[in-house]
């Protein structure tokens, strides 16, 4: 049962893996935004000894484990699933025996996952390298906590990707959707800056959104800056989004197969 | 004046081709917007924290940020389809029909389209810049501003020069789209203050990859706490960047074997 899925995921994941030099240069584009970002919170540290919380190491860590898992859990556009929609091609996949949704999750963690392995190795070498004071939980307890959550953003991401595809039904190509995920997604889910720093209002906001629960939250976890209540009362909020968004993903689906018309296909 | 008078044909035809999709002007003018708001909305928010960053208040930080996306504006509007271009050109061989036009190649491949969203797009860096000027939180007198001015040109002729160089290596190596990506990152660096750098780190990103030049310069003018000697630098470093980028093209050129028919 899950082997074909499989299958497709480790298809992806050489596929990946084919283009080196594109490769390298992707160890290199996570490298040096993560640099800037590191060296430009080093300079507002020299006068501040904490913000909201945040000890030096303790942001420094908070943009490794962003530039680490942003991949992982981003939500973004499936082009595969837009152009199907757009030129007609799901039709070839309506009539395999292989659910569409499956397929597509496991050619995400495919793909994701590929990334992921890059991101993780230059990154352990970036701390090697620059000597970064890593903050690594006092309670070895968190750890645990955190990669459940992480793993519970990997899914709850793979959902949102999933939804903000289909609308492909819906509407036309280029509508400006991909800017908004681009620019605003960062914002909501903390990769920019933590969302403990933002105005209250904003705050507030965000935490009212399923996007938190992708990045900030985790993270938060493994800076041990909430308690163990908060991350329960947390984990249960991510498998109640991840729920919402997967009923809210099926029933979109069957919305927009009644409205596809296999134009072009 | 000959290449003005082309150019100018270039301006017109791109203006009709973008006209045509009106929808995705105004999404890609959007975007932009988003772009420079987020910028703007990050070191907002690191001042709420901190009154400066390394000596940097947040207006010089607006202004560097505003510096930074009026040249990312004019390479995008003048030459980033272009350069991007080159690869292509040479993979599939459609070079050929730029070679045989009774024209400099360079000027054809790097300057042949203009994208009309990022040439308005200039817009918002501009006002940001008036309004700390009316604002009188930076002031201007005519020989900064004409210093400034200068700077800004060499900053957009040495991304040039550089994009240009690194897409001429798609004559032997066939992903150098994922070159130009590496490009992009590096030169997105040069948004931030150049006080975060420092010791080995200011001394690479002015000299090998001289992203400090590009917009902390123009205002590192303002400020005035650029020496002449740094100025001299900056204009010698982009008469040299633009003359090896020539050369380099030249030579790619000739060993450019064609890859249709």
């Amino acid at each position: 049962m899950f082997r074909k899925y499989l299958k497709v995921a480790s298809v992806v994941y050489q596929e990946g893996t084919q283009y080196r030099l594109q490769y390298v240069a992707s160890f290199l584009c996570v490298i040096f935004p993560l640099l800037a970002v590191v060296f430009l919170w080093r300079t507002v540290f020299q006068d501040i000894q904490m913000i909201e919380g945040f000890t030096e190491s303790m942001m420094i860590t908070y943009y490794i484990l962003v530039a680490l898992l942003t991949d992982l859990v981003s939500p973004g556009i499936m082009m595969y699933i837009t152009e199907d929609i757009r030129e007609g091609t799901l039709s070839k996949y309506l009539l395999r025996p292989i659910s569409r949704r499956w397929y597509h999750f496991s050619e995400e963690i495919g793909i994701s996952l590929g990334y992921s392995l890059v991101a993780l190795i230059v990154i352990l070498g970036f701390i090697f390298l620059f000597a970064v004071d890593f903050y690594f939980p006092a309670n070895l307890l968190y750890i645990p906590l955190f990669l459940v959550s992480v793993g519970l953003s990997m899914v709850l991401g793979t959902g949102l990707t999933y939804l903000f595809s289909l609308s492909a039904f819906w509407l036309e190509e280029d509508t400006g959707l991909d800017y908004v995920l681009e620019y605003l997604v960062p914002i909501l889910t903390g990769a920019l800056i933590p969302l403990a720093l933002l105005p209250e209002f904003v705050y507030q906001v965000a935490s009212f959104l399923p996007f938190k629960y992708l990045l900030y939250f985790p993270i938060e976890i493994f800076l041990e800056r909430i308690t163990l209540s908060e991350i329960g009362y947390g984990l249960f909020t991510q498998i109640l989004w991840i729920g919402v968004i997967y009923l809210l993903g099926a029933w979109v689906w069957r919305r927009g197969c009644r409205r596809y018309t296999a134009r072009g296909g | 004046m000959r290449y003005l008078k082309l150019w100018v044909f270039f301006l017109k035809n791109c203006l009709l081709r973008e006209m045509e999709f009106r929808g995705n002007f105004v999404i890609e003018i959007g975007g932009n917007l988003l772009r420079l708001g987020i910028t703007i909305l990050f070191f907002q928010v690191i001042f709420l924290h901190t009154p400066t960053i390394g000596g940097w208040d947040i207006h010089i930080t607006l202004l560097l940020v505003a510096v930074n996306q009026l040249i990312n504006n004019l390479y995008n509007a003048f030459f980033r389809a272009n350069i991007y271009q080159i690869s292509e050109y040479v993979r599939e061989g459609t070079l050929d029909f730029i070679l045989v036009k009774p024209i400099d190649p360079q000027f054809f491949t790097t300057l042949r389209y203009v994208s009309f969203s990022a040439l308005f797009s200039l817009v918002f860096p501009l006002l940001i810049i008036f309004y700390l000027a009316t604002a009188g939180k930076i002031t201007f007198s005519l020989p900064i501003f004409s210093l400034f001015l200068l700077l800004l040109l060499c900053g957009v002729a040495i991304r040039y020069a550089i994009g240009v160089a690194v897409m001429t290596l798609s004559f032997w190596v066939t992903e150098a789209y994922a070159l130009h990506g590496l490009y992009s990152e590096f030169f997105s660096l040069s948004g931030y203050p150049a006080v975060i750098f420092r010791g080995g780190w200011q001394f690479f990103f002015t000299f090998i990859i001289p992203i400090i030049v590009v917009a902390n310069f123009p205002v590192m003018a303002v400020t005035q706490v650029l020496s002449p000697a740094a100025v001299l630098f900056a204009v010698g470093l982009s008469a040299l960047l633009l003359l090896i980028t020539r050369k380099f093209f030249h030579f790619a050129l000739r060993n450019y074997c064609s890859a249709s028919s």
